[in-house]
């Protein structure tokens, strides 16, 4: 198996929340996109990734969560617009030395014959007692059978902070 | 473009090249709509998990108003 980045993301200014790979080359076998994400804000809840510029309700996702205090544990099926697959809180004002890490994969990312699914795994503990530390694994499927040509990873309500980097990699 | 147009940085994976655009009507808009949906579904994940938790509490202090120990509840309740 090889792995080789495809591109990296530094960002260095807090002024988008929306930041997209376009053009994916098509040689791999799997995509995976690895986020070291803070919101430039209280808290970042929410960063999703839409596919191929599909902004509309036609992503399914199903969630298992643990956070520190346990209030909010368990498994949460999301809507068909609901998407939450990676680094879940990173608020760079209320955690201003830690970020939200997460691994996003999505394999055969080029075969159209199948939907196109994908899977995360996020984390983010500063070691305070507040729901805002926590673990997500998270399911996600699109009605789509394109290939995956572009990827957006959003920070839902706040722009990217300075800091944050995003790397797409391409597995073979 | 305003200040409040929500942008995308886009990095175009064959050439290197990062640009700065901002979000199409439609994009605000569904993006909007997650946001909206988000909130609405993670208040309801709290009120739901908060009642399970006040629940809980007023089961075992049933329990303890039957005699069980602390122990005894923590043993059949976690």
């Amino acid at each position: 198996m090889a792995m080789t980045l495809i591109q990296r993301i530094d960002v260095t200014s807090s002024a988008s929340a929306n930041y997209t790979f376009s053009s994916i080359p098509q040689t791999y076998t799997d995509l995976l996109l690895v986020t070291c994400a803070q919101g430039a804000g209280s808290n970042s809840d929410g960063n999703f990734v839409w596919i191929n510029g599909i902004s509309t309700a036609t992503y399914s996702g199903n969630m298992l969560r643990r956070t520190i205090n346990a209030g909010n544990d368990g498994g949460f099926a999301g809507s068909s617009s609901y998407i939450v697959p990676l680094c879940y809180s990173a608020g760079q004002t209320s955690f201003p030395s830690f970020a939200g890490n997460g691994w996003c994969y999505f394999p055969n990312y080029t075969n159209t014959n199948i939907n196109r699914g994908y899977n995360s795994i996020a984390g983010i503990s500063p070691n305070v007692s507040t729901t805002n530390a926590q673990m997500i694994i998270h399911g996600v499927g699109n009605t789509t059978t394109a290939a995956i040509t572009s990827i957006l990873y959003s920070g839902y309500a706040l722009n990217l902070a300075s800091g944050t980097t995003l790397s797409l990699y391409g597995i073979s | 473009m305003t200040t409040d147009t929500p942008m995308v940085a886009e990095v175009d994976c064959s050439t290197g090249i990062q640009t700065e655009r901002p979000m199409t009507a439609e994009e605000i808009k569904n993006w909007e709509a997650v946001k909206a949906e988000s909130a609405k579904l993670q208040a309801e994940q709290e009120a739901a998990a908060q009642a399970k938790a006040d629940a809980k509490l007023a089961a075992q202090a049933k329990l303890q108003a039957l005699g069980l120990t602390g122990e005894e509840i923590a043993a059949i309740t976690e």
